[in-house]
């Protein structure tokens, strides 16, 4: 079998990417770990300005994506996700999305974008999949989405879906 | 109809699922007995949408939740409101919006409010929902702030007696807009008080459009002309009895005031309170000011389009409001 180049995201650097870029490295794989690059300043002024948190730093994503060698991204959060899907609508491979966040009312639709990127995130890419029951219960009620639940750590479940979409992608 | 209860809650819906699931999730957490209620939704979905959405939520399974669909591009406000309510088992009506989250008490303070006023309509409290403030400060925003019982007794949370609106046929299906402020009228010339239940609350969406998304959507009021035709009487609410609202009235002068500058500056005063006004939108302070400056032509862009869709409804209509 030939290793599989993913990219993952993780602007929240909330771990999991770093745990599957671990678990992938160990199965003999080729991840990258795309880093955040936000705009300090730009990201305060949108922050004033009520827009959801974390997006300057997709541009710079995108960028970083098309310049690796990858043949499929993997994104951790909502803005990532939309950096995975310009990547995609430039040329680049399937994409997959792991919800990791609670959602709740309080949070789905908080900010500018906010519920635009979410949505964008969870109904866009060539799979969702939720990192655990509570999230996956989270996203059925707020948007009547059914996720399967993939732990970051599941190297497996993760290898068999990435071979899977790569394999749709090709064919 | 079989098995009478208390209150009904009619809902329309078109084109706004997610919206619709997040009042259906609020709607879960009322405080009244579940006996004493039920909710019906009228939608234009397809199926699969209806059974991800409506189907397979909890209060569908709890038997409080029926939903009748119509077929795409058939629908209005006001049609779908009509069959919800004539579906009906509730002796009292409670309408609100799929973009609306009613308070927990919600129906309880609206059944209350109506328990005290026997056979009046009653409008409940609608505000932007909290959880949305941030979004306030996008330039083009759309919500509901409404203390009742206010001139247009919008359907964003409003409780009508079943034997009214079938004595009065419910909503006028020949109006585009403006229909929940036309019932309203016919209900107070046919003798029904209009009561206020300032506890009942609605939590109105925020949501932001861009400039071209905002006029396309406000180019719906030029149908307001054909409420101004049917009910001449609503006329003593609006400004000079020709205005809409006071923003049209200052945009209106504001253009009749940049046209008549051309010829003498002195018509320019009359775009002052058209400035005046933009420019202490965002409150006091010099950001906030220049933040509204800033805005002020997408605004200004936002009224003119709607003053003029106003005058064609009017000429659509054959009379006068701007």
């Amino acid at each position: 079998m030939t290793p599989l180049r993913v990219a993952l995201l993780d602007q929240a650097d909330g771990g999991q990417a770093r745990q599957l870029d671990a678990a992938l490295r160990a199965a003999g794989h080729e991840p990258r770990l795309i880093g955040s690059r936000a705009v300090a300043q730009a990201e305060a002024l949108l922050r004033r300005r009520g827009f959801t948190p974390a997006l300057t730093h997709v541009p710079f994503a995108t960028l970083e994506l098309q310049r690796a060698d990858v043949d499929l991204a993997h994104a951790f959060t909502a803005p990532d996700a939309a950096a995975a899907l310009a990547w995609r609508r430039l040329g680049g491979g399937p994409v997959v999305f792991t919800c990791c966040e609670r959602i709740d009312r309080g949070s789905v639709a908080n900010a500018r974008q906010r519920l635009a990127t979410l949505t964008r995130a969870l109904g866009q890419p060539d799979a969702v999949v939720a990192v655990d029951d509570g999230v996956r219960a989270d996203v059925e009620r707020w948007f009547a989405l059914s996720l399967a639940v993939v732990p970051a750590g599941d190297v497996h479940a993760h290898e068999a879906l990435y071979r899977k979409l790569l394999a749709a992608s090709a064919g | 109809m079989e098995g009478s209860i208390a209150v009904s809650v009619v809902v329309a819906s078109h084109a706004r699922h997610l919206r619709l699931r997040w009042l259906l999730n609020a709607l879960e957490e009322q405080t009244l007995d579940r006996a004493e209620w039920e909710l019906v939704v009228v939608h234009t979905y397809d199926a699969d949408t209806a059974a991800r959405v409506l189907d397979a939520h909890p209060l569908a399974a709890a038997g409080v939740l029926r939903h009748i669909a119509i077929e795409p591009g058939t629908g209005s406000p006001s049609k779908q409101r009509n069959i919800g309510w004539r579906a009906a088992r509730g002796e009292l009506v409670a309408f609100t919006d799929d973009d609306c989250r009613p308070e927990p008490d919600w129906l309880e303070r609206l059944l209350a409010a109506a328990g005290e006023h026997p056979r009046a309509v009653v409008q409940g409290r609608t505000r932007p929902e909290p959880h949305e403030r941030e979004i306030l400060r996008a330039s083009h925003v759309r919500t509901l702030d409404i203390e009742p019982v206010n001139a247009y007794r919008q359907a964003a949370n409003i409780l009508y007696p079943r034997a009214l609106l079938e004595r009065l046929d419910g909503f006028d299906e020949g109006a585009i807009a403006g229909e929940d402020v036309g019932l309203s009228l016919r209900a107070e010339a046919a003798g029904a008080v209009m009561a206020a239940a300032p506890g009942a609350v609605v939590n109105h969406a925020i949501e932001s459009h861009t400039l071209p998304g905002i006029v396309r959507q406000n180019l719906k009021w030029r149908h307001l002309a054909y409420l101004a035709k049917r009910h001449p009487e609503f006329r003593a609410q609006l400004p000079l009895r020709i205005f809409w609202d006071e923003h049209h009235l200052r945009t209106t002068a504001a253009l009749v005031g940049v046209a008549g500058a051309r010829r003498n500056a002195a018509f320019a005063l009359l775009a002052l309170p058209y400035v005046r006004w933009s420019l202490g939108r965002r409150g006091r302070g010099a950001t906030r000011r220049v933040i509204a400056a800033a805005e002020l032509p997408g605004h200004a862009v936002r009224q003119t389009a709607e003053v003029i869709g106003m005058a064609a409804g009017a000429i659509r209509h054959r009379t006068l409001i701007l």
